[in-house]
């Protein structure tokens, strides 16, 4: 009993030993902070752009937050946004998403990457995405509109993600293990894109999915599109659902789902056992999402029509990721760690690095398709 | 129940194990990562035998000793004379250097994951002041603090190493093959100190535990769990950064627990897991003051025998300790170089050299 009521007062005292990051921000309330849910970093003329946003409170009936500030380094800038905020500081533990423009990269991407690191606040498996086209100011300052702002549409897209691109975007943390181990990395990418069709002027911005960066030597080697984000997951896993469009014998076009399925690799040697090439093998359960006519999936031939059709697509997709991979020299699809987990220790050692020759490395990519079902009620 | 005074061989292994837990943080994470890469798992499972060994020894090393004797006693036993005065000085002047690097690492430890712009002043002097409390107090209360406060460490620890499990990346760590050898070896000898200082922080609690007490078979699982436990933080920090990221981390496993979230809505429990880790350290210092009173007064008995009543004797060597601490790492670059070199050089130094030979010396004259 004396030793239970000990390890009580010992938890209790537990929390009264743990802060909630500095000192003042014990003093005072919350109110008094300036809470960030989302950070982005532009560089201007030397000096470095940061701005702010958080989420609209609906049960206050107040809108999105939205600042910015300038300095010569992020601490500084930060100190500028204060300065002008009626809070007294910024209360950064919260940050869910740090944006960084495209044109800023090869300035601030390292900056970036060890600040979150030695961040006492922000954690390091926050995303971090590249803006395309735009800077990271316009991306949170001008997006969204009264009741909802960036952070809430940028919370949406990071949650869709696993689902829809068959990975969650690329945290700080793995961004900046792979540049440490590897020298490249993938980055998700998003853009600023009217809200609605019509694209007035003055009318408001969104935040889209703009497919993937690829980082190497500081910044934005190139980006993979969003229609081959499909291809990218099946490269490296396939695991996501995707809807692909293709137009089948009649013309009609169809809305293929693919499923979560299985890629394989295995390292092709020749007969000194030196690396010659890579063979990546997916397969894929698709379904009939959709077909803007009447399908025949009950026709044998029609369904591995359809399949050929998806496969040629996903194919033509790969090849041009790995394309991407061999004239950027940047193995950002990890091959190298995953040859290297399929060969013996006296092959690894005679392969060397990847980089060295990935440009004329052999890469034979495979795709297999089942249809599986329609849903598609004019079908049955 | 226990009811005498005495320090049970179970209070033993868990005070070791928690007595691991400070240079298991501070050092292994980024050293193993640092030399032996991807393997810094396996480093220190590969630890296990030479530690088991080095138990062996030890263990023979403490049955020399009579009846409430501790490891002072047995080096004055062992080193009569003026060798054995001056191997005390020195020893209590490590010791309190040692207590002193733990001061100001637990410092930085808070001023680096939770209190930013504090004064590392405030939680050296407060964690000094309560270790000399500490310091005074029958050492069986140290043990029976260990067991009180092993649930709630215990349990932490757990929780957040099963947790940490679904961020683990095999690429991060596999494949390894023989060309990884040397580098996994490498860092078996930050595993080796690790473990090898929680012995001797361990053996301060000997003059408590009776002789015979301990049993070889007793002591090999606490060995194992310990050996286990540095290999699980080490896969899973290198398993989630990647090796060269991990090494360059100051705090690498806080790092870890930073990210963490539980039920998708408890999240930055860092604050917490720092907040435990205050109690390794001060029970590191609270056993290192006693331990270097103790050396200092067999050192000094001969010119000055009085000079164990002296009340004065653990004021001195805590603010000695604290002046250490106070003094000796005024930024982040001379810690980083205390914590990575010097104290496990001079701590592997003693445990390798220092203690062996003196205890040899004593065996071989026939004094112990």
């Amino acid at each position: 009993m004396r030793r239970m009521l000990c390890n009580l007062i010992i938890t209790g005292l537990l929390f009264s030993l743990s802060g909630c990051a500095l000192f003042p921000s014990r003093l005072h309330g919350v109110e008094r902070l300036l809470v960030v849910q989302a950070l982005g970093l532009d560089a201007a003329q030397g000096e470095v752009q940061l701005s702010m946003a958080s989420a609209a409170d609906s049960a206050r009936g107040e809108g999105p937050v939205r600042m910015s500030g300038e300095g010569s380094t992020i601490r500084a800038a930060s100190n500028d946004i204060v300065s002008r905020a009626t809070e007294e500081e910024l209360f950064c533990a919260h940050t869910g998403v740090i944006l960084l423009g495209e044109e800023s990269a090869p300035q601030l991407l390292g900056a970036a990457l060890r600040y979150v690191c030695r961040s006492r606040e922000i954690r390091m498996d926050v995303p971090l995405y590249i803006v395309r086209g735009e800077s990271a100011e316009t991306a949170l300052l001008e997006t969204g509109g009264e009741r909802i702002g960036a952070v809430e549409i940028l919370e949406a897209l990071t949650a869709a993600a696993p689902s829809r691109d068959g990975f969650a975007p690329p945290s700080v943390a793995e961004i900046a293990g792979r540049l440490e181990s590897g020298g490249c990395a993938l980055a998700a990418a998003v853009a600023c894109t009217p809200a609605s069709e019509q694209e007035e002027e003055g009318s408001p911005l969104t935040l889209s999915p703009a497919g993937c960066a690829v980082i190497q030597n500081g910044g934005v080697a190139a980006f993979i599109e969003q229609e081959d984000i499909p291809a990218l997951d099946c490269l490296i896993g396939a695991q996501g659902v995707h809807d692909i469009v293709v137009t089948d014998a009649q013309g009609q076009r169809v809305t293929l789902q693919t499923a979560p399925g299985k890629t394989s690799l295995r390292p092709l040697r020749g007969e000194s056992g030196s690396l010659t090439g890579v063979e990546i093998a997916v397969t894929l359960p698709a379904s009939v999402a959709e077909i803007d006519g009447r399908g025949a999936l009950s026709d044998a031939a029609y369904a591995d029509a359809l399949a050929a059709l998806l496969e040629r697509e996903l194919l033509s997709g790969m090849s041009r990721v790995v394309q991407l991979e061999k004239t950027l020299r940047a193995d950002f699809l990890g091959l190298e760690d995953r040859i290297a987990l399929r060969s013996s220790a006296a092959a690894r050692r005679a392969d060397g690095p990847l980089t060295d020759y990935l440009g004329t490395l052999g890469i034979r990519l495979s795709v297999s398709v089942t249809i599986s079902h329609s849903n598609d009620v004019r079908d049955g | 129940m226990q009811t005498d005074n005495s320090i049970s061989p179970n209070q033993l292994v868990l005070a070791a194990f928690m007595l691991m837990l400070s240079p298991a943080l501070r050092l292994f994470p980024s050293a193993a990562a640092a030399w032996a890469g991807k393997g810094a798992w396996l480093s220190a499972l590969l630890a296990f035998p030479a530690a088991a060994a080095y138990l062996w020894l030890a263990r023979r090393g403490a049955l020399l000793r009579r009846e409430g004797e501790g490891l002072c006693e047995l080096i004055a036993r062992a080193a009569p004379g003026r060798a054995g005065r001056m191997a005390l000085a020195v020893l209590a002047l490590w010791l309190c250097v040692y207590a002193g690097f733990v001061l100001r690492s637990g410092a930085d430890r808070f001023l680096v994951t939770v209190y930013p712009n504090t004064p590392a002043a405030f939680f050296i002097l407060t964690m000094a002041g309560a270790a000399l409390l500490a310091a005074d107090a029958p050492l069986h209360q140290a043990a029976r603090t260990v067991k009180l406060l092993f649930p709630a460490v215990g349990l932490i620890l757990a929780l957040v190493l099963l947790s940490s499990l679904g961020r683990l990346r095999a690429e991060n760590l596999l494949p390894l093959s023989l060309d990884d050898a040397p580098g996994v070896l490498a860092g078996t000898l930050a595993a080796l100190d690790v473990l090898l200082w929680s012995f001797y922080a361990a053996a301060m609690l000997l003059p408590g535990i009776r002789k015979g007490s301990i049993s070889y078979r007793r002591l090999l699982p606490g060995l194992g769990a310990g050996c286990a436990l540095l290999s699980l933080m080490s896969a899973e920090i290198v398993g989630s950064f990647g090796a060269p990221l991990a090494a360059e981390l100051s705090w690498p496993f806080f790092s870890l627990v930073r990210n963490l979230v539980f039920f998708r809505s408890i999240e930055r429990i860092e604050a917490l897991v720092v907040a435990l880790w205050v109690f390794p350290d001060f029970l590191i210092v609270s056993l290192f003051l006693r331990a270097a009173r103790r050396a200092l007064t067999l050192s000094l008995s001969a010119r000055f025998p009085r000079a164990g009543a002296s009340r004065a004797l653990p004021g001195l060597c805590a603010a000695a300790s604290a002046a250490y601490a106070l003094l000796s790492a005024p930024d982040a670059k001379s810690l980083q170089l205390l914590s990575d070199t010097v104290i496990p050089g001079v701590s592997l130094f003693f445990a390798l050299v220092f203690f062996p030979l003196l205890l040899g010396l004593g065996k071989r004259r026939g004094t112990i």
